[in-house]
């Protein structure tokens, strides 16, 4: 109970959750913008929601590692990094095989939530090296 | 790096909770730098040593000080 409060204080299940629901938005978003026809102003309102809610996690993300310590900054460096790198080699990794004849990808969408679960994944095997 | 982190706080009578507190970190990070996993930055140390009201070199030692 003790390990949960700590995990919650230091916002990291509380920041995780409202990453998760800006990512439902995302696509929630994407799917609806596709009920329209492309140029029409329910189409755009629908790109303007993705722009801003990604704007608004990446804000957001810089906002809260400010307020962490020097320990939790390094997790999160380290978690940062490993979803970079994960997520470059999921795009050119799939690249490869969509020239072999995979179905296409749009990763300007799959990205975020792509990224996100490989930032989680990321976390939770850093923070433990450090437990 | 070895330090005496653990028993100092415990000469106190302080939680892990206590000592985060006081050095505005979280309680993970004072329990890793107890357990030797983590070695905090030089502004850290001098604020652990200012908590215990001791000299850096008396908290923490990376086995180099007393070489000849």
């Amino acid at each position: 109970m003790d390990r949960l409060r700590d995990y919650l204080k230091c916002y990291d299940a509380r920041f995780l959750a409202w990453t998760w629901v800006g990512v439902a938005v995302l696509l929630a978003a994407s799917f609806a913008g596709l009920a329209f026809g492309r140029g029409t102003v329910a189409r755009f309102v629908c790109a303007a929601l993705q722009a801003g809610t990604m704007g608004v996690l990446i804000v957001s993300a810089v906002l809260r590692t400010r307020h962490l310590d020097e320990m939790q900054r390094r997790i999160q460096l380290e978690s940062i990094a490993v979803a970079f790198a994960a997520g470059a080699a999921a795009i050119s990794g799939w690249g490869f095989f969509e020239h072999a004849g995979a179905p296409h990808v749009d990763w300007g969408l799959w990205i975020w939530p792509f990224f996100v679960g490989a930032w989680l994944a990321a976390f939770v095997a850093t923070r433990r090296r450090y437990q | 790096m070895r330090n005496r982190l653990r028993a100092l706080r415990a000469e106190r009578g302080w939680s892990q909770g206590d000592l985060a507190g006081r050095l505005a970190v979280s309680r993970q990070t004072v329990n890793a730098i107890e357990t030797e996993k983590y070695d905090p930055s030089l502004p850290l140390a001098f604020k652990i040593a200012r908590a215990f009201s001791l000299e850096i070199e008396a908290i923490f030692d990376d086995g180099e000080g007393r070489r000849p």
